[in-house]
């Protein structure tokens, strides 16, 4: 697919969003009773199922405790059903083992580690359909699993990606323009301070053009984290009334 | 074997060297490591040494059925391997985190910026095409794996002829290399990796850092680039690294006038190499091995983590105007600006190289090993090396 029908002449994309448009979200917490905490999130035809268990013991190998802070262990995993094209395995590739480590490297910046040292925090995510922006919506997922388990945070953790398409960024892509060979830029970023905790970029564009489309995410990230700011918000309300009503 | 851990005073050491914009091997912060690289006999063998890094890539071919979905392409697949001969806690056969992560950097440089046209390795649609495969081997690790797997990654498709095919009717036929001369592959674009390790919460970076500066570092910042200053990779990884979007802005456009100098560079050399075959005398990976300075032993590797400048006093004078302002930056803004020390490129062979004594005794003895090789009297070195400064 070229370039030229990912936005058409109105200004418009493939599914009829505007260049800075997100897709519609929507999120569950707390969907898992044996988990601390879970989270159901959807980006748009992107879903993913995200469960928090921790702090507790180290498990397995006691040679990966630190003495100072807690271990982050993170599993990403995308469903053999996910795709268009059957997986044959849901984890243990290259592109799952590295996005693991990304996850685990975002999550040991963004929660207060210290807090808990010689201990564990496990983060497992489950891609059940992916629709572009896979790695965004995991973190997305998995910090509203950490916010219902409770682990203290140093700051929510909102992660958007964006594309150029025309000289044109795009917001929070989806799966047909990323696999229709414009640029992806994902970056995670801590909304308060603005700080980026990680970012990849995968296709290329001119130098020129990083500031423009790395705005464009960061916008992108900061009203993701509105909107899950207010969903946290409805959950917990929701919480209070239930106890004390019992 | 575990990485031996990092003591808290060699990490302090580092940290606030860098703080006062210096570093424990002499360098600048905006300052790379000596680069050489060399080709072997074979096509599509290349060695990259990148200060005591060391990396050598092989391409090979062979005819294979294309992917259903791009049934006109053919393949090109990277492989990394990191034995254990390039530090003691790689395991031979399994890459680690840190492997993966190389490999998917270098997959992402090469591959996914479609620098290599594979439409032009497909043979017959849906029946056989070519597929390319890069092996890259990690024979010494002194940090900063990726910007070096990169280089010896494309130079090594740069270097490398696949064998001449032509098709009677359906049928193909692929011409030995002395029947008919080898076909390079066609590449779109030369792109880079070029590194920076963040220091103070993203604030100081470090431009091709050393495994002792990548270990004592918040993060990394990974940039590919090409030489028409677009970017093709980016990456930022560590525990709990945070950085601003300016700072990333300026390392990319620090990274996109070094990339430029770096794909001259790998071009200068590829045309040096081709002469040489012309001429028929040729000694591939030989020199690499003759130009070393030093031998690298695990002792002389420890002592080689701290080098102490040794700046003449005119040379500091020339540079006043240089340093001076970079220190104040320092304290105002608490980011550091990188500037380019053109002029210091002359001064910098005689810091680097510091001949120990036993040095030059072993730089002899390998002269001579190769003279039994080579037959030859006098000592080609066809070796071109650069400094980027």
């Amino acid at each position: 697919m070229s370039g030229t029908e990912l936005l058409s002449d109105q200004g418009l994309r493939i599914d009829g969003r505007k260049p800075n448009e997100l897709r519609r979200i929507r999120c569950s917490l707390g969907i898992f009773a044996q988990a601390d905490g879970s989270a159901y999130l959807e980006q748009g035809n992107t879903k993913v199922l995200a469960a928090v268990y921790g702090p507790h013991e180290i498990r397995g190998s006691k040679s990966k405790a630190l003495h100072d802070k807690a271990f982050v262990n993170c599993q990403y995993s995308t469903a053999t059903f996910s795709m268009g094209e059957r997986k044959r395995r849901p984890r243990g590739d290259r592109k799952s083992t590295e996005m693991s480590t990304h996850l685990e490297e975002t999550f040991a910046a963004a929660i207060r580690t210290e807090l808990y040292p010689r201990s564990q925090i496990d983060i497992f995510v489950e891609v059940l359909q992916a629709d572009g922006g896979n790695y965004t919506t995991c973190v997305n997922a998995a910090m509203m699993a950490l916010v219902d388990a409770g682990v203290p945070l140093k700051d929510t953790v909102v992660s958007c990606t964006a594309s150029l398409v025309k000289d044109t960024p795009l917001v929070d892509v989806n799966h047909v323009e990323q696999s229709g060979g414009s640029p992806e830029l994902v970056v995670s970023i801590l909304p308060h301070s603005g700080e980026i905790v990680y970012m990849s970029l995968t296709q290329r564009f001119h130098i020129d053009h990083l500031s423009k489309v790395l705005d464009t995410a960061i916008k992108g990230c900061k009203d993701i984290g509105v909107i899950l700011k207010e969903i946290m918000k409805g959950h917990l309300t929701k919480l209070d009334t239930s106890l004390q009503a019992s | 074997m575990k990485e031996t851990p990092l003591s808290i005073c060699e990490k302090q050491c580092v940290i606030q060297a860098v703080k006062e914009g210096q570093r424990v091997d002499g360098r600048s912060l905006a300052e790379q490591r000596k680069t050489c690289i060399t080709f072997g006999t074979e096509w599509g063998c290349c060695q990259v040494l990148l200060g005591n890094t060391r990396v050598m890539a092989q391409v090979s071919c062979t005819i294979q059925v294309p992917k259903s979905s791009r049934a006109n392409e053919g393949m090109l697949f990277i492989n990394v391997e990191m034995s254990t001969m390039a530090a003691e806690h790689f395991e031979a056969g399994r890459l680690g985190q840190q492997g993966i992560e190389v490999n998917r950097l270098v997959e992402r440089c090469i591959k996914d910026s479609r620098c290599i046209d594979l439409e032009s390795l497909c043979i017959l649609v849906e029946e056989q095409a070519w597929e390319i495969r890069v092996d890259i081997h990690v024979l010494n690790h002194e940090g900063n794996l990726i910007d070096a797997a990169t280089l010896a990654a494309l130079g090594a498709l740069c270097h490398f002829r696949r064998p001449d095919v032509t098709l009677d009717g359906r049928e193909v036929i692929v011409h030995q290399l002395d029947e008919r001369d080898p076909v390079p592959l066609t590449i779109l674009h030369y792109p880079l990796t070029l590194s920076f390790a963040l220091f103070d919460q993203g604030k100081i970076y470090a431009l091709d850092p050393t495994n002792l500066e990548e270990r004592s570092a918040d993060g990394k910042l990974v940039l590919g680039l090409n030489a028409y200053r677009e970017l093709c990779t980016l990456q930022i990884s560590g525990d709990g690294v945070f950085i601003r979007k300016e700072a990333v802005l300026s390392c990319a456009n620090v990274a996109a006038s070094r990339a430029v100098e770096m794909v001259e560079m790998l071009k200068k050399c590829l045309a040096a190499d081709a002469a040489e075959r012309i001429k028929g005398k040729y000694d591939g990976l030989v020199s690499s091995v003759a130009l070393e300075a030093e031998r690298i032993t695990t002792q002389s590797q420890a002592t080689a983590y701290f080098k102490t400048p040794v700046h003449n006093l005119e040379e500091n004078a020339d540079e006043e105007s240089l340093s001076v302002p970079k220190t104040k930056l320092v304290k105002d803004q608490g980011i550091v600006t990188l500037e380019t020390k053109s002029d210091v490129s002359s001064s910098e062979s005689d810091i680097e190289m510091e001949p120990l004594p036993p040095a030059s005794v072993v730089k002899k003895r390998v002269y001579e090993e190769i003279d039994i090789g080579n037959d030859s009297e006098e000592e080609p070195v066809m070796l071109i090396t650069k400094e980027l400064t």
